[in-house]
């Protein structure tokens, strides 16, 4: 199964696990990676408006910690998985030469250039780590479709900030926090589910803990998906519109909410 | 000298998220209070516009049923009936959409806020689904477009009726996050008054009293909403 890696950066640890345990697997083969610059002043100012002081966070963590950001959890995280399967050093672009991959850096992962990139390397799924919204023209490429692993339970949770939402809404029995492996859709997080996997709360959690935990489950829910669509064992199961809603970026004072919710369910 | 970083950074998280506090949302809410009641002559001249009348009581009966900390010195005017204050039945105006949609490519319609409120009390059932589905593409629309969202109205009105379109969507917001309990709203409602803060927080009740007692309305109702679904 031919396979392209779509990236946010060179930079991000996701991208480099996702392709690395890819290409490890028999029967998958990584063609491609198209990693979107981070050079862009449009994409700039639209995660600022989006994210607010998030995105400085996120640049910090990202361009300045990199992977040493995750080196002081003690939690399960990315870098201890990067750990144990033995990720070679180096970013995104240096792998792909190591490894002999095609390579290409884009401004924006719909641009004319990923789409001709796609057309050429002819790819069975591609395997979306993250770098904004995908359109129609990349969706309809590859044989299978694009797949995406939320960060939420699909399809009651879709959008952004859907570890808290549920523990705002007090759904965290109903629902619980976890992952959605789905093919992309121009609408949002409403394509077909191929997996799901929930993540147990431990005592302490706190947000930023429980999305620590839930990024190396991320890379293998990824992996199994591929492997299982390899195999032909799964099967896209279609979402009902009205079994969902969508979420948005949350505010601070809902957010402070939320947390107190978290630390009243730990306490239960 | 770590305190004094931590200020500056505090300061800049704010700008960057344009996020106001609620300290400074409720000490905004008791001063514009009181500043309407320093100046009776914004009652005045806004005496022709009955929704003014009727933002007014909104504001005293939301402090006094929800114990809010700015008693209102204008108090609850009982027994009095204001004339209707839309010009057209909400379920005519509704009909009357292009398609129903309440925001399209070409701005807001105007008086939607007021007139998907009214709907959504009258549980209108002949319209139902298509009022949930144009409550929700509102509600996008407003986080996608963030501070560029409801603009222009359609048909063009003045700045200050524009403010006043807008705030009508963030009251509509609380109040529907209030009856549905659907956190969401409130969220969006949050934003949505956070946006119009600095523009609002210098003006003067004699020369803007329409925006700024329908924007105190706003605000009250998004305090009374935090107080029934954050408080728990």
């Amino acid at each position: 199964m031919r396979v392209v890696v779509f990236s946010p950066t060179r930079f991000s640890l996701y991208s480099r696990l996702v392709t690395h345990l890819a290409r490890a697997e028999q029967g998958i083969e990584v063609v491609g990676i198209v990693e979107r610059s981070i050079w862009n002043p449009a994409r700039f100012r639209s995660e600022l408006r989006r994210d607010g002081s998030r995105l400085l966070r996120k640049i910090y963590r990202k361009f300045i910690l990199r992977d040493r950001g995750y080196q002081v959890s003690p939690n399960e995280n990315l870098s201890a998985l990067s750990r144990s399967v033995e990720l070679p050093p180096g970013n995104l672009k240096q792998l792909a030469k190591a490894w002999g991959v095609p390579h290409i850096r884009v401004s924006d992962l719909n641009d004319k250039a990923a789409e001709e990139f796609l057309g050429q390397v002819e790819p069975d799924v591609v395997a979306f780590t993250g770098g904004g919204l995908v359109r129609k023209n990349i969706l309809k490429i590859p044989r299978i479709g694009v797949l995406n692993c939320h960060m939420g339970i699909l399809p009651r949770y879709r959008g952004m900030d859907v570890v808290e939402w549920p523990v705002a809404e007090e759904h965290l029995g109903e629902e619980g926090i976890g992952l959605t492996l789905h093919l992309m859709e121009t609408g949002v997080d409403t394509g077909p589910i191929l997996l799901q996997s929930r993540c147990d709360l431990l005592p302490g959690d706190v947000f930023e803990t429980i999305r620590a935990r839930l990024e190396p489950m991320m890379v293998r829910l990824m992996i199994e998906g591929l492997k299982g669509l390899r195999d032909g064992s799964i099967r896209p199961s279609p979402q009902r519109l009205e079994d969902g809603r969508q979420y948005f970026v949350m505010h601070p004072r809902i957010l402070d909410f939320a947390r107190r919710k978290l630390e009243e369910f730990q306490v239960r | 000298m770590r305190a004094r970083g931590s200020r500056f950074e505090a300061w800049l998280l704010r700008i960057l998220d344009g996020c106001i506090s609620a300290g400074t949302i409720q000490e905004f809410i008791s001063r514009t209070i009181r500043s309407f009641g320093d100046h009776p002559t914004a009652f005045t001249n806004m005496s022709g516009a009955p929704w003014f009348r009727e933002d007014m009581r909104a504001v005293a009966q939301l402090t006094s049923e929800f114990g809010l900390p700015y008693p209102c010195p204008w108090g609850l005017a009982s027994g009095v009936e204001d004339p209707p204050t839309l010009s057209r039945t909400p379920i005519e105006w509704f009909q009357g959409l292009d398609g129903n949609a309440v925001v399209g490519k070409d701005g807001l319609r105007s008086g939607a806020g007021a007139y998907l409120e009214q709907l959504l009390l009258s549980g209108e059932e002949a319209c139902g689904e298509s009022i949930k589905t144009e409550l929700e593409r509102l509600l996008r629309h407003v986080e996608v477009k963030r501070d560029l969202c409801l603009s222009p109205i359609v048909p063009a009105v003045s700045s200050d009726q524009a403010w006043v379109e807008k705030h009508r969507v963030a009251i509509l917001f609380a109040r529907h996050a209030r009856r549905a309990g659907d956190l969401r709203f409130l969220n969006t409602a949050l934003k949505l008054n956070d946006w119009a803060f600095s523009s609002h927080r210098k003006m003067n009740p004699r020369h803007h009293a329409g925006p700024l007692m329908v924007y105190l309305r706003s605000l009250v109702e998004q305090e009374a909403a935090c107080k029934e679904l954050l408080a728990r």
